[in-house]
């Protein structure tokens, strides 16, 4: 997710009083404007919706969306095909969504997800119309005999109706290019993809590959994830866009760009880059688009490839500023450097590059190849993406640059609850996962200490989990495994709870010593940190015992790295 | 599809092997367009598609047919018994392409004509979709 909102949204905390209209980004264009306007609004919604949600006991409707429940986990998804119409002058969709899938135990029931103002059409199996029951936004379907464990069945679910927006950008936006030509533009991660098409709307199951038919009016066109198939002339005004999928999906990942697009492209051996803009602003995205050669050279450096070679990379120009929808990664950052042509973490680093193109891009790896099995872990998508930011900083600018980069980051993070969310609820964490969870691994680096090592378990994460939806405890267990000693408390202290660890130094400078230990929530909590002089660092390994360390430096000279350990010092 | 005017197309359904490139006549092509037994494949870029087309053919790119594996991302798109035109500039894709169709058990043949050959042939008119294969 486009982590521009967590920015709006803590600007909007500070200056409660000031209007969205101060939000936006001073250069924008009158056709940007409101667009941007109600995109913040939307965001802003969103966000506050969920830091309440935090502070109260989830709703049902969270439940039904968050918690895997017998109805989900009674099956596993294998395949879609979305076969839908849309019409963007009234904002209808019409199609069906064949949904196949194997039986993990018997039974005569399933649960997938649509928003409640869609009309249901019929969902048929094989010859027989299936009854179903809607609670919110989940459909119950029945069958009329036990489906055996282990077989594999199919389904085809027909549907139509209005998208219902929220806060005008809800999932699913119909919208008119600066050109009044329409655009029709879809982004759901926050709102499920359940807001536009009939779907097992969580994160743990995937679909193994996925056909996506989109018609749209002949003169538009459609890009979807995958690689494209073929068109179809329907004869009837409107063309069909096929684009399949050959690679697990999230379902919020899913996604249409209907517009007046051109198209051009390159290639990086046997990748295809592939770029969808409007005509207007072709040389704009041309040049700007040369920045994703070095990039995606830089994070294949790191992870030895790209995770979707067979369906290529795609960015796509979209009215709102971008997600990292799997190979069909949306870009609006107004063809500029930095977030919106600012520096974005203050530290004259951001404008060297594209923070979207970088960003939503990262995510191919982390959020789209390595995947959250629960929303509430969702720093895996957004703080490992964040430090693939980082990372990219590193490869591209170098050492200093990133160091910069980094710990800029600090000065957005509010340490006011913890990252990781209750399980099962459909609780999105706060934006703290963005920076803190990228700080956090910066940490662990340092914990570490040896790069070679470092940058061989950052690959060997990926590949472990390339493909899965993974939960946080299956990156410590691993991280534990390479770093030989149990990290379980470091982890649970940055994740799981809100207060940063405090290096608590007490002086005796006639005894020529400092007294020393962590003051944090996990007992167990033990964490070696550099002291001393900068440049000649001295490693001590704090627990949450008293220790001493002798030194000759006074409490004014005698430092801690903070800026290579994420931490709080407190000083006596 | 309607038996009208199928008398010129028995040799699409047969069992024989396909039929070489050069026999084949445009007219019967147009017919079992027309008659909605074939479909005309342009096997050229979307790009080069976009700016030239037989009205109503399908964009189905080379470069992609040359990733598939197995049939089976084929299969929501082309039923088993769809006979497939391909066709590119000179006949060369065209022929790469029908070469992966016959591999993936669908009947196709190779059209060497191009874009402006194929429709002045008829043939952008014999494959508008929604028009009636059966004569008046
Ligand atoms: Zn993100």
């Amino acid at each position: 997710m486009n982590l521009g909102l967590a920015r709006f949204l803590s600007t909007r905390c500070r200056q409660g009083k000031r209007s969205y209209a101060d939000l936006r980004p001073a250069e924008s264009t009158a056709i940007w404007r409101p667009m941007w306007a109600a995109w913040v609004v939307g965001l802003v919604l969103v966000l506050t919706s969920n830091s309440l949600a935090q502070q109260r006991p989830p709703t049902q409707a969270e439940l039904l969306r968050g918690h895997y429940g017998r109805l989900r986990a009674n099956n596993d998804l294998l395949y879609y095909h979305l076969d839908i119409r849309i019409d963007p002058e009234k904002k209808f969709i019409s199609g069906q969504n064949t949904i196949r899938f194997q039986m993990l135990a018997a039974d005569d029931r399933i649960q997938i997800d649509l928003y409640d103002h869609f009309n249901i059409d019929r969902i048929v199996w094989g010859e027989v119309e299936l009854k179903h029951e809607r609670d919110g936004n989940a459909v119950f379907i029945q069958f009329p005999e036990q489906l055996p464990a282990g077989t594999e069945q199919s389904i085809v679910f027909h549907y139509s109706g209005t998208p219902k927006s929220q806060g005008r950008f809800g999932g699913i936006s119909f919208e008119k290019d600066p050109a009044g030509r329409p655009w029709v533009t879809t982004a759901c991660e926050g709102e499920g993809s359940s807001i536009w098409w009939p779907s097992k709307d969580q994160w743990r199951d995937e679909p193994e590959s996925m056909d996506i038919s989109i018609a749209v009016r002949n003169d538009l066109m459609n890009v979807s994830n995958g690689r494209f198939v073929s068109k179809v002339d329907l004869g009837d005004g409107y063309t069909q866009w096929n684009y399949h999928v050959s690679y697990p999906i999230n379902s919020y990942n899913v996604s249409i760009n209907v517009g007046s697009y051109v198209q051009f492209g390159e290639t990086l051996g046997d990748l295809t880059l592939d770029y969808y803009v409007l005509p207007e602003d072709l040389e704009k995205a041309q040049e700007q688009f040369k920045q994703v050669k070095p990039m995606m050279e830089a994070f294949i450096h790191y992870f030895g490839e790209y995770p979707f070679e067979r369906d290529g990379y795609k960015l796509i120009q979209v009215p709102y500023t971008g997600m990292e929808h799997q190979t069909a990664v949306t870009y609006g950052n107004g063809f500029r450097n930095g977030y919106y042509g600012r520096d974005w973490t203050g530290v004259g680093v951001s404008m060297k590059f594209d923070f979207i193109i970088i960003h939503e891009s990262g995510h191919e790896w982390f959020g789209n190849a390595v995947s959250a099995a629960d929303v509430s872990d969702m720093w895996i998508h957004e703080g490992w993406t964040t430090y693939l930011e980082c990372m990219y900083v590193e490869r591209l600018f170098g050492y200093d640059d990133a160091l910069k980069y980094t710990n800029g980051y600090k000065n957005k993070i509010a340490n006011r609850s913890p990252i990781v969310t209750e399980r099962g609820s459909h609780q999105v964490p706060h934006q703290d996962m963005y920076f803190k969870g990228a700080l956090f691994l910066h940490t662990l680096r340092n914990v570490l200490d040896d790069d070679t090592k470092w940058w061989a378990l950052v690959r060997e994460v990926y590949e472990t989990f390339k493909y899965k939806t993974a939960m946080t405890e299956e990156l410590i267990e691993l991280f534990n495994r390479r770093f030989g000693q149990d990290l379980t408390p470091i982890f649970q202290q940055y994740l799981w709870r809100t207060a940063l660890p405090k290096l608590e130094l007490k002086f005796d400078e006639g005894e020529k010593s400092v007294a020393y230990r962590w003051v944090v929530d996990e007992p167990e909590f033990a964490m070696p940190v550099k002291v001393g002089k900068r440049g000649n660092w001295q490693t001590i390994r704090p627990t949450t015992e008293w220790q001493t360390l002798e030194t000759e430096l006074s409490s004014n000279d005698f430092d801690v790295a903070t800026d290579l350990f994420y931490i709080r010092v407190a000083k006596e | 599809m309607s038996n009208n005017n199928s008398w010129g197309l028995s040799w699409l359904f047969g069992n024989s092997a396909p039929v070489p490139e050069h026999t084949i006549d445009l007219e019967q092509v147009r017919l079992a367009l027309q008659e909605k037994a074939a479909i005309l494949v342009d096997v050229r870029e979307l790009n080069e598609h976009e700016t030239h087309a037989v009205p109503g053919s399908i964009c189905m790119p080379l470069s992609w047919l040359r990733e598939l594996r197995s049939k089976q991302p084929l299969e929501p798109y082309l039923s088993a018994d769809t006979t497939v035109f391909a066709h590119c500039v000179k006949g060369i894709r065209s022929q790469a392409a029908v070469e992966i169709f016959t591999r993936l058990e669908y009947r196709a043949f190779s059209l060497p004509q191009g874009v402006d050959a194929l429709i002045a042939a008829g043939l952008g008119l014999a494959n508008q979709p929604n028009q009636s294969g059966n004569a008046p």
